[in-house]
């Protein structure tokens, strides 16, 4: 869910009372000004000679870091697939690369497919009509979001096994006395991988569709309305293209979450491209393979983005109603009501509720018989030290990148943000992968250096202690937090920090006491979110956890992998705990407050 | 336009000033003088410069080039960039930019840290002037867009500047009630004896709320006059046109004089043979029984309360002029009457856009 937050916040400007057309002005002064004037967000920020230049510089070196920092595993990954692994790139070429590309292919339409008619759908069953129920619905369908997708698989393929709880019972029901008496389509296949992902990944595009639908002007769909459009007409014609922009965001999001995912592929089967560069590595060790694949992904995963930005380009129109009066929605009653529940739910059990009690039983079971077991409390600590050290760094150093184009302007400075939030784009996996070379490189070198200086060899400094896993997860969530400061800071008005220079602060004081105090509830729930993220991360722990360390991810991983599933579901359970945190702020921050006008 | 006393040195004197953003030249050289006590409005419409010179004014815009001395004192150009927190302006702000997170009270004493406790009375003093000590509590979004105005204005005046710049200060207030905030914001200016140089875009606005006004078109200043000059002696064609609406007609001068089909204007200060226009307010036309002046038409009469406006067909004329009566007036559309010119407002300009 890493990118969540960071899609969802903007989409979110209710207008505070009384003021909403203060700080936007008319739509006709915007139009009138646009041309004459640079947008306020392209305002050069003043400040004092020296002290400016100080701040400028200490600002620079911190942001020119964390984008090295962000950019050296892609540099380390194309080094190393320039390099060639001589007469096993051939072999990548003709037998693995082909099936990949086409199964990750096939992957990413069906699920794109499955999330964006079950996202919207929902999203509008819960925006547009009122029955009972539909409050719980309105935050259970968010639900999906606490399972991670390999947690889902190793429910499902338990779940789903042929002498599971499921078929068994068909087959009670059906009067068969054996598993091969009758065959039931295998979850282990390409289709069974689709609909699993589809329907945990749905809440992606089902937060900012919802949350776009729920801000759409009300004046919209009655002018729809009174145009003649029914219902059905009015979701299509008017409602539908005016949530392209979120749709598109959260299809995205969602696609690149199954490319990122490793365990449900290969739990279920399917040799994406994620699975084979993990493969490649583990199996084959050919570093330079994997890398030439993982840069085959990583131009899959720009492409994905570039796409979903050409989609959102004009999205002004979507957010632009102003002071929006809700839609009201469509009471409905009797059967229609129980139909709209009962669809409603089928998301939440498919997602959510049919993995989560599947885990909670099987846990309970299992401590019922053998008691919590020293592993995974070491495991939970260890999840626990990692997620929260790179949260505090990703947190600190997301403040201050996002703080820089803000609070000192300048376009190059907004590229420098980019690059250094362009680790959400690339994969656990890949990222791991990248990280390899130059943290082998460091430990070379620290050793090498230590031998020279001491002449006692030093123990592995980057790949033995974890630093690697904290450097990979703030890299890769660095984009919720800078993105959950930015927005937050975005949602400051320039003016504000205008009167606190005019009234006598410098730059820092502006900083301290107008933008933190303002922001700071945007940049918790962003830390909230990358904890999360870091406790459910599977393919980058997988790879650069030190030796003998277990994660809750890792172990659950492990269990799964040698088929033992009961095992594993304790951690299971408690990552899927983690991860309902997120949900009940992603929900508060998603819904637009009604204007309180009286 | 007396120059200001050398004793003291201008409130602001700003000297051929030039800002662009990007490919937009926002400031072409501006020089403009505010003197000590004086409320000065920069008239002009949206894009115009006079927000950007605003903020230059304030430090929150760094200019490409000219000079900007408050009191005297060098703030920006060659060699001089004071931040804004230490030039001792007030700014407020069109979106007032109030502080969501701090009460009414802890906006007003933002700006006065450092300062002696004296100064937090003179405040609070302030705001119970304005009578919001009983919302002193408050948060700004729960008061009426009246009441944050004034929140604004006291937070602006609270550290004492010794110019106060404002923004669209009324622009955000319906009709109603802007005139009444209007009135309370220039008697506390003149109570405080503050300086002000005043961004608007409405002509109305700053004939009633300043002493001086200068007039911006396009990143320049066109002619700075008192309202009253600027009105009724406007230099241009195009603050002709932007303080008052009027019907033209375009002629060219011969022997001194503009001809109209109503009767020729002395224009003596325009060279033989140019193209001019003349513009008919309607304040320039006295309208009287039939036979007295020229022979006209009236097609429409606009009710307006305490005045009427006749909208009138006269020979030779394509387009109708309009006068003013007061009250309702004794004619209606259709009747004969007979038009005069008034000669004093009668305004014969340049015209800048014939070839």
């Amino acid at each position: 869910m890493e990118q969540g937050l960071d899609g969802v916040a903007p989409l979110r400007r209710a207008p505070r009372p009384g003021r909403g057309l203060a700080e936007r002005g008319t739509p006709v002064e915007q139009a009138a000004l646009a041309p004459a004037l640079p947008s306020s967000g392209r305002r050069r920020p003043v400040a004092a000679g020296p002290a400016r230049r100080l701040w400028l510089l200490a600002w620079t070196l911190a942001a020119g870091l964390t984008a090295l920092l962000v950019l050296a595993p892609v540099a380390a990954l194309g080094i190393e697939a320039l390099q060639g692994s001589g007469g096993l790139w051939p072999h990548l070429l003709a037998y693995v690369l082909p099936p990949a590309l086409r199964d990750t292919a096939l992957l990413l339409a069906g699920v794109g497919l499955v999330v964006v008619a079950v996202g919207t759908g929902a999203a509008w069953l819960v925006a547009a009509y009122d029955f009972p129920g539909r409050r719980l619905l309105d935050w259970a369908l968010l639900l999906p979001l606490a399972v991670p997708t390999y947690i889902a698989a190793y429910a499902y393929l338990d779940l789903l096994h042929p002498v599971g709880p499921v078929q068994s019972a068909i087959r009670a029901l059906l009067g068969y006395a054996r598993p091969r008496d009758l065959i039931l389509p295998d979850l282990r296949s390409l289709p069974g991988c689709i609909l699993l992902l589809g329907f945990v990944l749905y809440p992606y595009v089902y937060l900012p569709t919802r949350a776009l639908f729920l801000m759409q002007s009300a004046t919209l769909v009655e002018a729809g309305r009174s145009l003649g459009a029914g219902p059905a007409a009015v979701f299509l014609r008017v409602a539908l293209p005016l949530a392209r922009p979120a749709i598109a965001l959260g299809a995205s999001l969602a696609l690149l979450e199954a490319l990122n995912d490793i365990g449900a592929a290969e739990f279920l089967g399917v040799r994406t491209l994620t699975v084979s560069i993990y493969d490649t590595w583990v199996n084959r060790s050919d570093l330079p393979g994997a890398a030439g694949l993982a840069l085959v992904m990583l131009a899959a995963c720009l492409g994905l983005i570039a796409v979903e930005r050409r989609a959102r380009r004009g999205r002004g129109y979507a957010g632009a109603a102003q002071r929006p009066r809700r839609m009201s929605r469509t009471p409905l009653s009797g059967p229609a009501a129980l139909a709209a529940l009962a669809l409603g739910l089928v998301p939440v059990a498919l997602g959510f509720l049919a993995p989560a009690s599947y885990l909670a039983v099987e846990a309970s079971r299992r401590l019922h018989r053998a008691g919590l077991s020293g592993a995974i409390l070491s495991e939970s600590v260890n999840t626990l030290v990692y997620a929260a050290l790179a949260t505090a760094v990703a947190t600190v150093l997301g403040l201050v990148v996002a703080a820089g184009p803000r609070l000192l302007g300048g376009r190059w400075r907004e590229a420098l943000l980019r690059c250094a939030t362009f680790g959400y784009a690339i994969p656990g996996a890949i990222l791991a992968i990248g990280l390899l070379p130059p943290l082998a490189a460091l430990d070379g070198a620290l050793d090498g250096a230590s031998r020279a200086l001491t002449g006692a060899p030093l123990a592995a400094m980057g790949l033995g202690t974890g630093a690697a896993l904290v450097y990979a997860y703030a890299v890769r969530f660095l984009a919720v937090t800078a993105g959950s400061s930015e927005a937050g800071l975005a949602r400051v008005p320039r003016s504000l920090g205008d009167a606190a220079r005019i009234l006598g602060r410098g730059p820092v004081g502006a900083l301290a006491r107008v933008h933190l105090p303002l922001t700071w509830p945007a940049l918790l729930g962003g830390a909230l979110l990358v904890f999360v993220d870091c406790v459910k991360e599977l393919p980058a722990t997988l790879i650069l956890r030190p030796l003998n360390v277990e994660t809750l991810a890792t172990h659950l991983y492990g269990e799964a992998a040698r088929g033992t599933y009961e095992d594993g579901a304790v951690a299971a359970l408690l990552i899927v705990a983690v991860g309902l945190l997120p949900v009940a702020l992603l929900l508060r921050v998603s819904t637009p407050k009604a204007s309180p006008e009286a | 336009m007396t120059e200001p006393a050398p004793s003291r040195p201008a409130a602001l004197a700003v000297e051929e000033l030039a800002c662009r953003f990007g490919r937009v030249q926002a400031l072409a050289g501006v020089s403009l003088t505010v003197r000590p006590g004086e409320v000065m409005a920069l008239l002009g419409d949206s894009g115009c410069g006079k927000s950007t010179l605003l903020r230059v004014v304030a430090g929150l815009e760094a200019p490409q080039a000219g000079t900007v001395r408050l009191d005297g004192r060098l703030v920006a150009g060659p060699g001089a960039s004071v931040p804004p927190e230490a030039r001792g302006v007030g700014l407020m702000f069109q979106d007032y930019a109030l502080f969501p997170h701090l009460t009414v009270r802890e906006n007003i004493r933002f700006g006065l840290k450092g300062q002696p406790p004296a100064a937090r009375e003179a405040a609070d003093e302030l705001l119970e002037q304005v009578g919001l000590a009983a919302h002193a509590g408050a948060y700004p979004q729960t008061l009426s867009g009246g009441e944050q105005q004034r929140v604004a204005l006291v937070r602006a005046l609270a550290p004492g500047p010794r110019l106060l710049l404002l923004d669209e200060p009324f622009s955000n207030l319906d009709r109603r009630m802007r005139d009444r905030v209007r009135e309370d914001t220039v008697a506390l200016l003149r109570r405080t004896g503050t300086t002000a140089l005043m961004v608007t875009h409405d002509p109305e606005e700053a004939l009633a709320v300043a002493t001086r006004i200068a007039l911006m078109r396009r990143g320049r200043i066109v002619q700075v006059a008192t309202g009253e000059a600027l009105y009724r002696r406007p230099e241009s064609l195009f603050a002709a046109r932007f303080l008052a609406d009027a019907a033209e007609i375009p002629t060219r001068i011969a022997g001194g004089r503009a001809g109209t089909p109503l009767g020729a204007v002395p224009a003596p200060h325009l060279p033989e043979g140019a193209p001019v226009r003349v513009c008919l307010r309607p304040e320039a036309l006295r309208v009287g029984a039939p036979g007295d002046g020229l022979p006209a038409q009236v097609l429409r009469r606009t009710f307006l309360g305490a005045a009427s406006v006749l909208h009138l067909g006269l020979p030779g004329l394509s387009l109708p002029l309009r006068a003013r009566l007061p009250g309702p007036g004794p004619y209606g559309p259709g009747d004969a009457v007979g038009v005069t010119l008034v000669p004093d407002a009668v305004l014969v300009l340049p015209d800048e856009e014939a070839a």
